[in-house]
């Protein structure tokens, strides 16, 4: 695994606006960052993460399998009583999940460590799945790429057929909090990624989700059977409708067992199940005594939180970063310290993917902190030998 | 190590033929080469993709002015399929047609729900 420069395509605005990559700059900071790309030998993918995922995921559902109807587990995670039962049901119905994403550190050598699970509403999709690949094909054939240089990116064509698989011919509704371009974005391609696989789509923002009688409808008053959602369960189960009948009626993509997998407690919880794994670290609730066996070097993660916010890393009791936020109400976790490796300065994690449960590609996003944060950039991958 | 190459963006199985025929499929790479457009239609309206490719036709729904009724065709990636596209703002709280809508989507930053 290696950094290195990699030419600027000189017509990328028009490219990017081709394919409707709307997003390459978020808050007038550069998001999509192709000057430079990372390397990989085929073993890496291979043996290393794509492995990797396949195992966490076996790991994941067995987990599942132990807790969804273990009240004082589902307790432990911080989730509200009255979402039990959907989370328990679901996983009785084995609800099938679309997608989620592996958040590995990860230098060349030795097993990747799962940093967390974005087992929920995970983004970065269109830009892993398209936007690279694209990238990829463009340099290749202007002989920029090593000949048979290829790409640990299967997502496409993994989405499309799992939609076909999931929900064959259903009418479904793809909503997320619109007013986020990237949210707006990873919704519609997941639309245009149903729509090749024959099912009926709709979008819209979660405001425009009504309640009639016990049933959720759209806008026009169709019902809405079958929804996608971007927006995470904490925040569906803290919501006025989250409490309603509704909720039993509708099938939810992702699934309501979801919910224990994207809650950093469940990086204790693998721990605790299958301590000693090579592929995870580590990981106690903080009031577990247990937690001062890691001494004062540790990640501290909220139990609910997204794009690293209030994180903190310590190191011997001195902390060496930390990212402000809103969460934490619900407690936290202390993982093993695992800093990210350092590539000239920039600081990446890799996101693998997977879609059903197949290991289906990966998307890298690197940081100038040692906390991945919103403001991190996305850039390109390629295999090499 | 297996020893055999994967093609990661080239092994997935190929696209199934429809039954009436239809132009021969596409390979993954072809697939990719579809592009896709955001389109959006004003602050409080839906952003919506549309291929390249894709015929788009929009009509005023007759039982609705406030709404139309768009078709795309695609190919044969899939029969053309229709649906109304709710040009109305959303309002918290509001009920409508005995509908209440706003229970979802209190929670978020400008962020979004994402990860």
């Amino acid at each position: 695994m290696r950094r290195e420069a990699s030419p600027v395509r000189p017509d990328f605005a028009e490219q990017a606006a081709k394919i409707g990559f709307t997003y390459a700059e978020i808050d007038g900071e550069p998001y999509w960052d192709e000057s430079v790309r990372y390397v990989f030998t085929l073993r890496q993918i291979e043996d290393d993460l794509e492995t990797a995922t396949a195992e966490l995921n076996t790991l994941c559902l067995q987990l599942v399998d132990r807790i969804a109807k273990d009240p004082k587990t589902l307790e432990r995670l911080r989730l509200p009583r009255h979402a039990h039962d959907l989370i328990a049901r679901s996983w009785a119905r084995r609800e099938p999940s679309l997608y989620g994403r592996f958040d590995f550190a990860y230098d060349g050598e030795g097993p990747p460590k799962l940093l967390e699970y974005n087992a929920d509403t995970p983004t970065s999709l269109y830009e892993s799945a398209v936007v690279q690949w694209f990238w990829m094909e463009q340099l290749a054939a202007h002989g920029e790429l090593p000949e048979g240089a290829d790409q640990f990116n299967s997502l496409h064509e993994k989405l499309i057929a799992r939609w076909r698989e999931i929900a064959p011919g259903a009418r479904l509704h793809l909503s997320c909090m619109k007013r986020s371009a990237e949210d707006a974005g990873t919704i519609a391609y997941l639309a245009d990624c149903a729509i090749q696989a024959g099912l009926e789509t709709m979008q819209l923002d979660m405001g425009d989700i009504g309640l009639q009688n016990s049933s959720f409808v759209d806008r026009s008053e169709r019902p809405i059977e079958l929804m996608f959602k971007l927006y995470p369960w904490e925040w569906m189960f803290a919501d006025d409708f989250g409490r309603s009948a509704a909720m039993f009626k509708m099938r939810f993509v992702e699934p309501p067992w979801k919910a224990i997998l994207s809650n950093k407690g469940a990086l204790a919880l693998l721990w605790e199940m299958a301590p000693g794994h090579p592929n995870l670290l580590p990981c106690f609730f903080e009031d577990d005594p247990r937690a001062a066996s890691l001494g004062g070097s540790y990640a501290r993660k909220p139990i609910f939180s997204r794009e690293g916010a209030n994180v903190s890393l310590r190191r011997r009791g001195e902390e060496l970063a930390k990212s402000p936020g809103d969460y934490g109400a619900e407690g936290f976790v202390r993982q093993a310290l695992r800093p990210l490796p350092d590539f000239d300065g920039r600081f990446p994690v890799l996101g693998c993917w997977l879609v059903g449960d197949a290991p289906a590609g990966m998307g890298i996003r690197e940081d100038v902190s040692l906390v991945t944060t919103d403001r991190a950039r996305f850039v390109p991958h390629v295999i090499v030998g | 190590m297996s020893g055999t190459r994967k093609n990661f963006g080239l092994r997935a199985p190929p696209p199934e033929k429809p039954e009436d025929g239809g132009p021969p499929p596409l390979t993954p790479i072809q697939k990719r080469t579809v592009a896709i457009v955001l389109a959006t239609a004003g602050a409080l309206s839906l952003g919506v993709y549309a291929l390249v490719e894709l015929q788009e036709e929009c009509e005023p729904d007759p039982n609705d002015p406030q709404k139309e009724i768009c078709h795309h065709s695609r190919g044969w990636h899939s029969s053309s399929s229709s649906w109304p596209r709710s040009r109305s703002s959303s309002s918290s709280g509001s009920s409508w047609h005995s509908v209440s809508f706003g229970g979802f989507g209190s929670h978020g930053s400008s962020h979004g729900g994402g990860s």
